[in-house]
């Protein structure tokens, strides 16, 4: 009985983490795409950052119209990359304490500035929470938090913004690519730019 | 209220009990080595310090923070600012590999990443550089069969002075910190607790700093 109280539980807490909820939203309705081209940036020095603009990358451009530049690219392009950019939360040690007017907007400037990019999608990925309990019946997964904005060049303008969790493979210690598709899915249909 | 109930009532809460006592036990402070000099005959000059943290994750930035904070404050040194450390070294934080020693007991700055941290001192110019290290933070939960959960946050705290020139390791630290929730936490910020527990941790680190090196501002 208790151990199906605990299944039904971590399937409920599964649907709301990778359902319903948003990956992206636009932060102005009226968005309509002024270019193509596109960067996807880390904002933190980490390994989870790195991976995760590296995979969103790649699931970008096969899922939407945008020209993404290669990570390869982004990093020669960008001196001394990856540069720590302040992000939008005030904290990030569990979950992510939320806060998109705390980046540093002058960095990211500075940044797109090399890369000439018409979008910049910059991601942070602070938190990565491991499941203490192993289970022989079920897959377990670490969860990384990842948070993002999307800015518009020239200007800078924040167009959109969003959080969402990647799940880990704890067997595999590698993401969970279905996860990130869906979140580079989203990004492209609300920008107006599906494949 | 019988001893047979009371005893009951023990046993059933017997997790958070036992969390409890080892928070009373432990003061929040799971014991260690908070500041000590490799070589006790070896004196700190009360020159200039920059803190700087040896690892990329968040609760490592923030605990780099709020040490040079409190050296800044409480010592007579002359302290580098985060963000001042943050602009001189663009691909700033690093990774710095330690090497460990008695399970975890004591950990020392690898000798190969010598020649990183020399070349951060060389750019922000001071006499000693102290890499610090947050590392393993964890949240375990307890919840009791009444009802109410207590949410207990821990980590373990490394740190390494280096003097230059030169580059000796002059100092270590290594203990572990942890800080527990209360019902409060529902009118807190999220990272309220893990903030505490570092803040807590960096000040641990400059009482011992200021006793071993004589370098306290005079009040």
């Amino acid at each position: 009985m208790r151990r199906h109280t605990v299944q039904a539980g971590l399937l409920v807490v599964a649907g709301l983490v990778f359902g319903g909820c948003a990956t992206f939203e636009l932060t102005d309705g009226s968005f309509h795409p002024k270019g193509k081209k596109l960067a996807v940036v880390a904002g933190l020095t980490n390994p989870s950052s790195l991976e995760a603009a590296a995979v969103f990358t790649d699931e970008l451009r096969k899922v939407s119209r945008f020209e993404v530049v290669p990570q390869k690219q982004v990093a020669q392009a960008i001196p001394n990359y990856p540069q720590l950019i302040k992000g939008p939360y005030d904290s990030a040690y569990f979950e992510i304490d939320v806060n998109y007017a705390r980046t540093d907007v002058a960095r990211v400037k500075d940044i797109q500035k090399h890369v000439g990019t018409d979008y910049l999608y910059v991601l942070w990925a602070p938190a990565t929470t491991a499941n203490a309990q192993k289970s022989w019946f079920f897959t377990n997964y670490a969860v990384m938090q990842v948070i993002a904005q999307l800015f518009e060049f020239p200007g800078g303008r924040e167009v959109g913004h969003g959080k969402y969790m990647i799940r880990i493979n704890d067997d595999k210690k590698e993401m969970v690519r279905g996860d990130m598709q869906h979140a580079a899915k989203e990004m492209a249909e609300k920008t107006l730019m599906p494949r | 209220m019988s001893i047979t109930s009371h005893w009951t009532r023990l046993k059933r809460n017997y997790p958070v009990v036992a969390l409890m006592t080892v928070s009373l036990l432990l003061g929040g402070c799971g014991g260690g080595t908070l500041f000590a000099l490799k070589d006790s005959s070896h004196p700190i000059k009360p020159t200039s310090v920059s803190v700087i943290t040896g690892g990329s994750e968040e609760a490592d930035l923030k605990l780099a923070e709020y040490l040079t904070k409190e050296l800044k404050e409480r010592t007579t040194l002359q302290v580098v600012d985060q963000d001042v450390v943050s602009k001189t070294i663009p691909s700033y934080p690093i990774s710095v590999k330690t090497v460990e020693e008695n399970d975890g007991k004591a950990a020392w700055v690898d000798p190969s990443e010598k020649p990183r941290i020399e070349k951060i001192q060389a750019k922000l110019k001071t006499n000693y550089v102290f890499v610090i290290w947050s590392k393993g933070l964890q949240q375990s939960t307890v919840c009791s069969n009444r009802g109410g959960c207590t949410n207990t946050y821990s980590a373990d705290v490394y740190g390494n002075m280096l003097e230059y020139p030169g580059g000796k390791i002059v100092s270590h630290t290594a203990f572990n910190e942890s800080n527990s929730d209360s019902f409060l936490a529902l009118f807190r910020s999220k990272g309220y607790y893990v903030d505490k527990m570092l803040k807590n941790s960096a000040e641990a680190i400059v009482d011992e700093f200021v006793k071993v090196t004589n370098t306290g501002k005079s009040k």
